[in-house]
């Protein structure tokens, strides 16, 4: 059987291509700015490991530091449900707006179920009295059922756009209104039947959901295999020169629901040595893919240092700096990681060989579980001593981690190295022949 | 010449869009770049006026949909080879930027 690559690069990016997978990543893709400022309060609220004077004055306020996560990763369901929405339907080139509103409303109808809170109740808990909605299901744990409406609510709406369902209004109605009345009979369609199914039929959508999904979860979990498998699938598709976070997009919820989990455990007092999780996407992001996926500020610093060859060299001092700040493109496309025999266990062996490090300096209680969410694009020390919640031995782990995997790629980076010097004499030869001819 | 250049999320390729305005100023050729995300492609090229949309090949996933946009657009687009995404090819892909608009 001949090995066709582009025929799998093609397939694979076809994979990752899938519309509800891009709308899906670019629609969650509106709760990093919000969490990662929202995150910065848990800091603030870890401020006394790192300076214990702090304690007395800051214990009074755990809790209310911790709001603005509630409002970020605690509503994550409800932003992402809006944007995914927003993505399908610019995909379309539906009303963005509309179409957003409706799926919104469909998630809520069939993720949230509101309470009431009589007078008498309002006595004890102190709460005022009406409709309350639990919060739960607007944070990771409804992300499913908030995933599944968004793309759902956009292909009705589209079916009756296409069919031309809609009512018809003349051409001088202003496009916001007109948008507002195209949408009526898809959206009185979508929430008559999603009112149905959560009243009518006392049918928890969400929890039936979780369920069906409760396989996917074990690869959400705080075990290794749920460490090693997404690491594997993100090196193998940039491997093929295709961006590889696309491959988590079904475990990231549970991630989420675990760096939500830990936040919220801080809040009640816990430090991030005792939080519940350690996997989550800061857990990868910071000490397994440093410098970018496939851990490759190792071969960054290897290239840089210890070339012999002059590409080495000349691609060494191109690709560190933008690796430091976990940006991997250059020396992916550049050296080339692609499609490379020479490189193509390293790139999968190194970042595999973080992953086991890490867990086991966790499961052993070597290393804090990470706590808050900070911008990926720091260099991974100091990410992961910020997202460990100011834990001095994470900036050691990751040492450790560029090292075991300078260790591993060192073989093969020798190897293609000296490759590189024979090309460039046998070229240089060539010339000199060249010239004198 | 102005570029919009686009990858996954608007990061490396603002690391290409300065090899390429570089290599333009090398050249005595006017080059503006803009570095974005796929997601904006298309609201990009609805607030201003380009010449081309490049792809970086890490979002080749998005090849039909950037290429729709620019059609719609009026421009053309160019899906950049792997081999050229990176700060050292910059010349080469300006190469290839300039034949594909001659074309």
């Amino acid at each position: 059987m001949k090995f066709n690559s582009e025929k799998i690069a093609n397939g694979m990016a076809s994979l990752a291509g899938n519309r509800y997978f891009t709308a899906i990543r670019d629609g969650m893709s509106v709760i990093i700015p919000v969490s990662i400022v929202s995150s910065f309060f848990t800091l603030v609220a870890q401020l006394p490991t790192l300076i214990p004077a702090l304690k007395p004055a800051l214990t009074p306020y755990l809790a209310d530091l911790t709001i603005p996560v509630t409002f970020s990763i605690g509503l994550m369901a409800l932003f992402s449900c809006y944007a995914i929405a927003a993505s399908l339907a610019k995909t379309y080139k539906l009303d963005r707006n509309s179409t957003s509103t409706i799926a919104t409303m469909v998630f809520l109808l069939l993720a949230i179920k509101p309470g009431t809170i009589t007078p008498q109740m309002a006595k004890t808990t102190g709460i005022a009295a009406g409709t309350v909605f639990p919060a739960q299901n607007f944070g990771a744990y409804g992300l499913f059922t908030a995933m599944v409406v968004a793309i759902l609510s956009v292909e009705v709406i589209r079916f009756f756009k296409k069919h031309n369902l809609v009512i018809k209004m003349p051409d001088v109605i202003p496009p916001a209104v007109l948008n507002a009345f195209t949408s009526l009979i898809p959206a009185a369609v979508l929430i008559i039947v999603a009112w149905f199914i959560r009243v009518g039929l006392n049918f928890d959508f969400n929890a039936f959901l979780m369920q069906l999904l409760s396989p996917l979860a074990y690869f959400g979990k705080d075990n290794l295999i749920s460490v090693l498998v997404p690491i594997f699938f993100n090196s193998l598709f940039w491997m093929f020169g295709i961006h590889g976070a696309i491959t988590s997009t079904p475990v990231v919820p549970y991630w989420y629901a675990h760096l939500n989990a830990n936040m919220a455990a801080i809040a009640h007092g816990a430090t991030a040595a005792t939080v519940p999780h350690f996997m989550t996407e800061q857990f990868l992001q910071f000490f397994v893919y440093i410098g970018g996926s496939g851990s490759i500020l190792a071969l960054c610093i290897l290239l840089a240092f210890m070339s012999k060859s002059k590409t080495g060299k000349a691609m060494g001092a191109v690709v560190l700096v933008p690796s430091i700040f976990n940006i991997n493109e250059p020396i992916i496309f550049g050296l080339p990681i692609v499609l490379n025999p020479y490189f193509a266990v390293p790139f999968i062996l190194a970042p595999m060989a973080d992953g086991i490090i890490t867990w086991a300096a966790t499961v052993m209680g070597l290393l804090n579980k990470t706590t808050s969410m900070v911008p990926w694009p720091l260099p991974a020390p100091i990410g992961a001593f910020l997202a460990t919640g100011y834990d001095w031995r994470a900036i050691i782990v990751t040492l450790i981690n560029i090292a075991v995997s300078a260790l591993i790629y060192f073989p093969f980076f020798k190897m293609w190295d000296k490759h590189q010097v024979k090309i460039e004499a046998e070229t240089a030869a060539e010339e000199a022949q060249a010239a004198k001819a | 010449m102005k570029i919009l250049l686009s990858c996954s999320g608007g990061m490396s390729s603002s690391l290409i869009a300065t090899g390429l305005e570089k290599e333009g100023k090398k050249r005595g050729q006017d080059v503006i770049v803009k570095a974005t995300g796929t997601e904006n492609v298309a609201d990009d090229l609805s607030a201003d006026q380009y010449d081309v949309v490049l792809l970086a090949p890490q979002a080749v996933y998005r090849k039909q949909a950037v290429a729709d946009e620019a059609k719609d657009h009026n421009i053309k687009f160019v899906m950049i080879p792997r081999t050229m995404y990176n700060p050292l090819a910059a010349g080469k892909l300006l190469d290839l930027v300039n034949e594909e608009l001659k074309k």
